[in-house]
């Protein structure tokens, strides 16, 4: 490269970076001293998502219909006596039921985490009971465990707050997810033996009405990590054939629209921006909505930049010819 | 026996495996593949004691000798020492205790009680003491061990910020290395840019980029991530699939053996 | 949000110094942050270790056995068989512990970790055929020319043509071992790269948005918990 003839280009190539550094950070800190609520438009797979968890309680109905229906056309009295033991657990639970997976660790957290407490509190304010669980990472545990607990208190309606282990509860974390999820496809409490505060599953009222995924309605897991939505998705979609949510870090998240294409999953939630999207799909804008200006400026920020070094590397190339 | 024998305990459990998908009785489907996936985490515990192995030997290792840079040994392996000691010893000593009285809320009342105790895990939803059947005000007791602290104030921050690091790294990689150099690096440019404009409400501030309600970047962007974004992951996915496929095979069969550690 | 006690309070404090000792890595590598590095993996490894106890070991070893052991006398023939596994699989996992001796022993580690790659392969392997090459082979073949009542619908059939054209030249292109010399073989490879740089840059575009919302998660606390935290508990706010 030719050496530029101008101070103030030698200051920048000399300094660029820090600059950049500042810009940087000036982007992100100023607009959150703003009163700026960015309304964004609820995208498809958004939307996905939120009518699943929206109509939980329609689709509980519809598989204990289908169920009846089933029993009443079977003969066979081992079969007979299954499903009746399936339809008595589908019953207990008319609101339906959500299973969140919270696979996310401290390093995905201000993606995720507004994602997850969104999903919460819709489900809440739905009267849904919630699953919760941690099976990819243990540094998730507590955070996951904040998280829920948080959203249990704010959702308070007539009659009191969200309670552990009536309304929600919290399995935790258990070693090798691929054969937890596949050992819960049989059983949950043989699976995770005791909840995260060491409660014996067996003798939880609230797993009296779930003993496996096909007394769940609707899964969602929210994660970072490329590799457990994959699991998710044969497990619990192909082995299983229940209906699946993700929620995932905007760096991957194009690496899951052919599942999206093939309806192996029935929505995606991308980054914060998905989050912001729920929240405004659940009427809640909350902490999402609140740094999406704080993105809008750091990308008009990269936009810039994007164009001055194309600039600059046009300049530069016609100097040299 | 040394060499001979994993590979044929990798081949007949991955045949087993690969028969329990075509037997549908109840008794393989159920009972077996539970006490398999069960008998696995089991297994896996004890592996997860072989990193923490590796980690005090290499850092061990760097402190006997001295190396430069030694110091910061002392401090790993002291800190995991400390954390893992607090969190395992069972909660006894409460050095703090806080009452805040009570705290209304929209129809319940409920006591707040915060113990600071050193050693113990001790989950939050373990704390709710409901006791609204007898009419006495429920207590929410919340038990904040120095494990809860070391995780909120220390493994929490720490992990956040390093990836924060990274918002500065691709901003000054986008200044320099998104350059229209070729026409792919000019596809991939306007392709980022679109999908740039499409994630941020451009609309708010110019309506005239509405295309009924939405702005016409966004309408771009879908389109990009549901045609050719889509096409090329599913390419991408098809191929990955097809070589694990092959992979697979190859371990179950014994050609592969990763579980050597190198020597065949 | 504002600390609950001083207990908490001093927590934000550290947290504070912690951020910025990993941000001064931006200015220049020094003491300061490689402590950090060194905290982090302590406090992880720590934590996990404690964590795989509590989660892990306690419940699906301990737990169990101690239910075993004081309900023995009513255990029937496939708890005995249970048990017995079990058993098998606390030995199996035991062989991982001779390779902390040295070379010596070492070797007797092969047998879990054979057991476990032939157990995780086998299971995973029809679940992935399914998944992975089945499902989405069948949803790549859609019909080119879509006709709704009779008529063509030009809109979807241009997006299933972009999709199968899409699909396969970045298979073609990804085949690194066949010889493209001629034409079609050549353009159907610039085709496929085409479709990537769009991928790519999609990609990208999300990569920022994600690195910027870790930043912002940060500077957030920064903010609020840092300097707003501690206003508000001192009652300035």
């Amino acid at each position: 490269m030719i050496a530029p003839v101008s101070k103030p280009l030698v200051f920048w190539q000399r300094h660029y970076r820090h600059i950049i550094y500042v810009l940087v950070f000036l982007c992100v800190l100023l607009p959150m001293f703003l009163p700026v609520k960015l309304r964004v438009n609820v995208s498809p797979p958004t939307r996905n998502v939120f009518n699943a968890v929206d109509t939980l309680a329609a689709a509980r109905h519809d598989a204990i219909t289908n169920l009846e229906a089933m029993i009443a056309a079977t003969t066979n009295r081992t079969g007979i006596a299954r499903l009746k033991e399936r339809l008595d657990r589908l019953r207990m639970n008319t609101n339906g039921v959500l299973m969140l997976s919270c696979d996310f660790a401290p390093d995905t957290a201000p993606e995720l985490e507004p994602m997850a407490v969104a999903i919460l509190r819709h489900a809440f304010a739905r009267n849904v009971r919630v699953l919760a669980l941690t099976p990819s990472t243990v540094t998730g545990v507590q955070l996951a465990e904040k998280i829920i607990g948080v959203a249990a208190r704010q959702s308070t309606n007539l009659y009191s707050a969200r309670v552990d282990g009536r309304d929600y509860l919290f399995l935790g974390f258990r070693p090798n997810m691929f054969q937890l999820l596949m050992a819960m496809g049989e059983n949950i409490s043989h699976a995770y033996v005791t909840d995260n505060a060491g409660r014996d599953l067996a003798t939880q009222p609230f797993m009296r009405g779930i003993q496996n995924y096909n007394d769940i309605d609707l899964i969602v897991s929210i994660t970072g990590y490329t590799g457990v939505p994959e699991m998710w998705i044969q497990v619990a979609h192909t082995r299983n054939k229940r209906p699946l949510g993700f929620g995932f870090t905007a760096v991957g998240v194009t690496d899951y629209y052919p599942y999206l294409h093939s309806k192996q999953i029935i929505g995606l939630l991308a980054g914060l921006r998905g989050a912001a999207e729920y929240e405004i799909a659940s009427g809640l804008p909350d902490a999402a909505c609140g740094r999406m200006f704080s993105q809008f400026c750091s990308h008009l920020l990269v936009i810039v930049l994007v164009i001055v070094g194309n600039i600059e590397f046009i300049y530069y190339r016609r100097r040299t010819r | 026996m040394k060499s001979g024998l994993p590979r044929y305990i990798c081949g007949i459990c991955g045949v087993l495996m690969l028969l329990q998908f075509f037997i549908p009785a109840k008794f393989v489907q159920e009972t077996v593949v539970e006490w398999v996936a069960n008998s696995i985490m089991i297994v896996g515990c004890f592996g997860l004691a072989i990193g923490l192995a590796s980690l005090i030997h290499s850092h061990g290792t760097r402190i006997r000798r001295k190396t430069p840079g030694w110091g910061f040994s002392v401090v790993t392996l002291a800190t995991a020492a400390i954390v893992a000691f607090v969190g395992l010893v069972p909660r006894s000593v409460t050095f703090d205790q806080a009452d805040k009285g009570v705290v209304a809320h929209t129809v319940t009342t409920r006591v707040d009680r915060i113990e600071y105790t050193v050693f113990g895990y001790q989950p939050e939803t373990s704390n709710l003491v409901a006791s609204a059947a007898t009419g006495n005000m429920p207590v929410q007791r919340t038990s904040k061990p120095l494990f809860d602290w070391a995780y909120n104030y220390m493994l929490y921050p720490l992990g956040g910020t390093t990836f924060a690091l990274l918002a500065f790294y691709i901003m000054t990689a986008a200044y320099r290395a998104m350059r229209v150099k070729s026409w792919e690096a000019g596809l991939l440019l306007s392709s980022a840019l679109v999908v740039l404009l499409g994630q941020i409400p451009v609309e708010e501030f110019l309506p005239w980029v509405r295309i009924h309600g939405i702005s016409v970047f966004e309408r771009l962007k879908e389109l990009i991530m549901n045609f050719p974004n889509m096409a090329s992951q599913r390419g991408i996915l098809i191929g990955v699939a097809l070589g694990a496929l092959a992979t697979s095979v190859k371990i179950i069969a014994g050609i592969e053996r990763p579980y050597m550690g190198g020597r065949s | 949000m504002i600390p609950e006690s001083m207990t908490d309070l001093m927590g934000v404090w550290v947290a504070g110094f912690l951020t910025l000792c990993v941000l001064s890595f931006l200015f220049k590598d020094n003491v300061l942050f490689k402590l950090m590095e060194a905290l982090y993996v302590g406090v992880s490894v720590g934590y996990g270790v404690a964590l795989t106890w509590h989660t892990g070991l306690y419940p699906k070893v301990v737990v169990p056995f101690a239910d075993f052991v004081r309900h023995v006398d009513k255990k029937q023939a496939q708890d005995w068989i249970w048990a017995v596994y079990m058993l098998l699989s606390i030995g199996i996992g035991m062989m991982f512990l001779p390779r902390l001796t040295g070379e010596k022993h070492a070797w007797l580690s092969r047998f879990p970790m054979a057991y476990s790659m032939g157990v995780g392969t086998g299971m995973g392997l029809p679940l992935a055929i399914q998944t992975f090459i089945l499902a989405q082979v069948n949803k790549a073949l859609i019909p080119l020319v879509v006709v709704v009542n009779g008529q063509i619908n030009w809109w979807a059939s241009l997006g299933n043509c972009t999709i199968t054209l899409g699909t396969l030249s970045v298979l073609y292109y990804f085949f690194f071992s066949l010889k493209k010399t001629d034409v079609v073989s050549r353009g159907l490879s610039k085709v496929g790269i085409a479709y990537l740089m769009f991928a790519f840059g999609a990609s990208f575009a999300y990569t920022i948005m994600a690195r910027i919302s870790l930043l912002i998660g940060r500077v957030a606390f920064l903010k609020d918990d840092w300097i707003g935290g501690t206003l508000g508990f001192f009652g300035f706010m």
